[in-house]
């Protein structure tokens, strides 16, 4: 057990490999609902799919894979998000809005990307503005609900995202 | 030749997955002739991993499983300490694995004093679903179906295999209802705010060929009977 989190900055957000990040190592019919890992991950190429249209290629990316708290509260502009934190305690988890988690560690784990990708739930579909620190990166958020896949074909590994729909932010907004 | 044949019969097995909660209303537990519903192979795993014995693993197979029909066990004890559990569909009611019916097996052995592993494998539809080599030592959390065979004094109980009584199919599909209808939550569709499925929109999507695997869905889904108060983080 260690002492619980009391800052945004304490959370222990951090890099992993995409196919762990996204709980893609192990072959599942269907994702898994109760996964509730988090973190970041950098990607040469993923797919991002909506319900109608042909998938989004993205390239050079990063991901941020965070978790909506379940029925979150229609906020403008922003998503309640939960962690949780089972090296404090079984079941303990701390909420934070989405635009404070932005705020706090997109400028820490910033690169060279090419694109940013934010995979959480929206059910709500609300419009993100960019994060100040996305620059002029383009910053792509789900409207609806997200699963993770991967696609195997022809040896190929394939990270696909799917969401009812996926927008690209407008770069420079706070 | 093997790999390709194989993941063009995955390629049709996942592309039949069924519709989504939403989309088959109430035909959710319809009984169906092939049997292509999703199954959460940790869940298999970890129930395997803690069962008492082989009754208390089918009932928590059965529970994990979300189709209509009900699956059968066999367990069966081989020298060496070894254990080799078959999950199957007993369409003939035969009370014996028959060809055609086996939905998985999970083979146990015991590698050391006080370790050993254990392995999954889909069959049929879930033919390509090949779980990792499972490590178990003494000191974990096991139930007494695994941990038995640690015990220096250890007896295989099922050199003549256990399997489901057709009888007691009935029971285990009661026993079943009782606890899908005590998860309303988890049966009755998704409980996201969206209320949509997982599992099954894939199919809706057009893909290639080859075969999908299921990552994760990420929105929190709060557990049955766990009440929680977290903490917010402003700063």
């Amino acid at each position: 057990m260690t002492t619980p989190i009391r800052a945004i900055a304490d959370l222990p957000f951090v890099r992993r490999d995409v196919l762990d990040l996204l709980n893609l190592r192990h072959h599942r019919a269907a994702p898994d609902p109760d996964y509730t890992g988090f973190g970041h991950a950098r990607l040469d190429a993923l797919h991002l799919e909506g319900d109608v249209g042909e998938p989004i290629e993205v390239r050079g990316a990063l991901v941020i894979a965070v978790h909506s708290m379940e029925k979150p509260e229609e906020l403008p502009g922003d998503i309640d998000l939960e962690f949780f934190l089972p090296e404090v305690s079984e079941d303990h988890s701390v909420t934070v809005l989405l635009s404070a988690f932005l705020r706090v560690w997109l400028p820490l784990i910033r690169g060279d990307e090419r694109a940013i990708v934010l995979v959480v739930c929206n059910p709500n579909q609300t419009l993100l503005r960019a994060p100040a620190a996305a620059g002029r990166t383009p910053f792509y958020y789900p409207l609806g609900d997200v699963e993770s896949w991967l696609q195997v074909a022809d040896g190929h590994k394939d990270v696909r995202l799917a969401a009812h729909s996926w927008r690209c932010a407008e770069a420079g907004h706070g | 030749m093997r790999i390709t044949s194989n993941l063009m019969i995955a390629t049709l097995a996942i592309a039949s997955l069924p519709l989504s909660a939403c989309d088959r209303g109430t035909e959710r537990w319809a009984t169906t002739n092939n049997t292509n519903v999703p199954i959460d192979w940790d869940k298999v795993n970890e129930a395997y991993k803690t069962a008492d014995g082989p009754t208390d693993f089918e009932k928590r197979v059965n529970e994990i499983y979300e189709g209509d029909e009900v699956i059968s066990v066999s367990v069966q004890d081989l020298p060496g300490n070894a254990q080799v559990v078959t999950g199957f569909f007993d369409k003939d009611k035969s009370g014996t694995v028959q060809e055609g019916e086996k939905i998985f097996t999970i083979k146990r052995n015991v590698t050391g004093e006080g370790t050993g592993q254990y392995q999954t494998q889909g069959y049929g539809a879930y033919y390509a679903y090949h779980s990792p080599m499972m490590g178990i030592f003494t000191g974990m959390m096991m139930g007494s179906m695994i941990s038995s065979a640690f015990r220096p004094n250890y007896v295989p109980m099922y050199s003549q295999p256990y399997t489901t009584p057709p009888s007691r199919v009935s029971d285990l599909h009661s026993s079943r209802s009782s606890y899908r209808a005590a998860n309303p939550a988890r049966f009755s569709g998704r409980a996201s705010g969206s209320n949509r499925s997982y599992g099954a929109r894939p199919s809706s999507r057009p893909f290639g060929g080859g075969f999908r695997s299921g990552g994760a869905r990420f929105g929190i889904r709060r557990r049955e009977g766990v009440r929680r108060t977290p903490q917010r983080l402003t700063a």
